[in-house]
């Protein structure tokens, strides 16, 4: 997973190079998806937020200065994409006729995220934390960035960081129990 | 592989987390795919007039805005046609053969496999042989090429794709592709770059180990592959017998006689194991070339009295027969 951008190519990419470029692209496009998919929550089509994401990351990349903050800047821009993707959706939620903010179900099963039973719930508890102990959750405990990264990323001491996941792991973890879901649910047969 | 379910908050926590949504398949192409068209529908400059002769340069600036939305309209592509639904056969084993799908999709080939799919979305099942594949970019044209081994979807470029024992192999003669081998994770590839998916299966393995032996790789990487095709298949069988005895073969050559001999006493320890003459002998000529006599002394005895046992068998090891 890309945690580290080449301050080479950055700057590269920052001068107009297409192929600096579309090695940034090829590194972060995975990760940003998975941003999107994972926090955006299962009104937000994570695609067309990761697209709008990418498209700002393309056209403000000469706002990045220093390479070790490229993680940190390209997160800012995903929340702030996220929040207005799901503003967007609670308004189309209540204007009559307006187009329900779903993946569209006629592109087929491929288009439609791969969603299990159990990873339906585990997204709803998920859902039903508050922003920011979703994101330090998702952050530390699902993709591993360090907490010295997390801090960049989220704009907080690396304190504030462990006590949030402190916080929301006991939280996420009372309330996907009061649902019937541990580990032991999850996986039956073991750990896969 | 450890099964042991958590026992502390964060463990737990991981594994639940582990269960969330991913994106689905092809949505990184879909996501790429949807920013190239975005970055070239963007205007080519913007226009502002300064603020000396504001009538002047806004005049033109609004003239030159109007001329280079004509231009861009003007250099957008046809309309693609109405997608129409494809079942072509490719079959052309032993000469270079030519196939337009439509005019943004052709395909030059020797080899075997079938086109099925509309002309939009083109998927074509490549079984043998050289495949070279023609994409007119910036069309949505959605084209996936499919191996045993791999897929290759295209961003719209020029490659191709050939398959053999030794695995499929990609190689981007210009634009982009993304591949992914079996299973795993999807890679782009640009143009000059190249790919190698080799065989998931065991018995493709084992098609890949004899198609190295006979291409004359060294027996490290034949080993590789037989012992990547034996933790592939667990269940006894045909396949698996095959896999060993290359494997103590290829011990044998690499010097590791006595990993080889273990393996060998522990596939004849089961009745009637097929190849066993071959297994024997195998056996007998390590044991003789690491411990001498002594130590052959077993399997040339069993070598000699194996119902299969030739001539040539009993000429084995004649050194150590003694006096009397």
């Amino acid at each position: 997973m890309a945690s580290v951008v080449d301050d080479q190519i950055l700057a590269r990419a920052q001068r107009g190079d297409a192929f600096a470029r579309d090695q940034l692209l090829e590194a972060w496009l995975p990760v940003v998806l998975g941003w999107c998919t994972r926090l955006g929550g299962p009104r937000v089509d994570a695609e067309e937020a990761a697209h709008d994401v990418l498209l700002v990351m393309v056209r403000r990349m000469e706002q990045v200065y220093d390479a070790e903050r490229f993680a940190a800047w390209l997160f800012g821009i995903t929340r702030r994409t996220i929040a207005q993707h799901r503003r967007r959706a609670w308004f189309r939620r209540w204007v009559p006729g307006a187009e329900a903010d779903r993946p569209d179900p006629s592109g087929g099963p491929a288009r439609l995220y791969e969603v299990s039973e159990l990873g339906g719930q585990v997204q709803e508890v998920l859902e039903a934390l508050p922003e920011v102990e979703r994101e330090v959750l998702v952050l530390c405990l699902l993709e591993e960035w360090t907490d010295r990264e997390v801090a960049a990323m989220l704009e907080v001491p690396v304190g504030t960081v462990k006590s949030r996941l402190h916080r929301a792991r006991d939280r996420f973890i009372r309330a996907a129990r009061a649902r019937g879901l541990t580990a032991e649910t999850a996986f039956p047969r073991g750990l896969p | 592989m450890s099964t042991h379910l958590p026992r502390d908050p964060e463990q737990e926590a991981r594994a639940l987390l582990g269960a969330l949504p991913r994106p689905s398949p092809g949505a990184s192409v879909r996501v790429r795919r949807a920013l190239d068209r975005s970055l070239d529908a963007l205007p080519p400059f913007e226009v502002a007039p300064p603020r000396r002769w504001p009538w002047v340069l806004g005049g033109l600036g609004t003239f030159a805005a109007a001329a280079a939305a004509v231009a861009w309209f003007v250099a957008q592509p046809p309309p693609l046609a109405p997608a129409a639904p494809l079942a072509v056969a490719l079959e052309s084993p032993a000469d270079w053969h030519s196939e337009a799908l439509s005019p943004d999709v052709s395909l030059n080939f020797q080899g075997t496999g079938a086109v099925a799919g509309d002309t939009r979305a083109p998927r074509i099942q490549w079984e043998r042989g050289a495949l070279t594949v023609e994409v007119t970019p910036q069309r949505g044209i959605d084209l996936v090429v499919a191996t045993r081994e791999a897929e290759v979807r295209v961003v719209g470029t020029g490659f191709t794709v050939s398959r053999d024992a030794l695995g499929t192999h990609v190689a981007v003669l210009h634009g982009r592709v993304e591949v992914r081998c079996g299973a795993g994770e999807p890679r782009f590839l640009g143009g000059g770059e190249t790919e190698s998916c080799l065989p998931t299966s065991a018995a493709g393995l084992l098609g890949r180990a004899r198609a190295l032996q006979a291409a004359g790789a060294g027996p490290a990487a034949v080993l590789a592959a037989v012992e990547d095709g034996l933790d592939r298949t667990t269940s006894e069988g045909a396949l698996r017998d095959e896999l060993r005895v290359m494997r103590i073969a290829l011990l044998g050559s690499l010097g590791r006689h006595g990993e080889a001999l273990a393996d060998a006493q522990g596939y004849l320890d089961r009745p009637s194991a097929p190849r066993s003459i071959e297994v024997f002998r195998m056996a007998a000529q390590l044991a003789l070339a690491d411990g001498g006599c002594a130590a052959a002394a077993p399997w040339l005895a069993a070598l000699r009295a194996h119902p299969a046992a030739e001539p040539a068998d009993a000429a084995l090891g004649a050194e150590c027969a003694g006096p009397g």
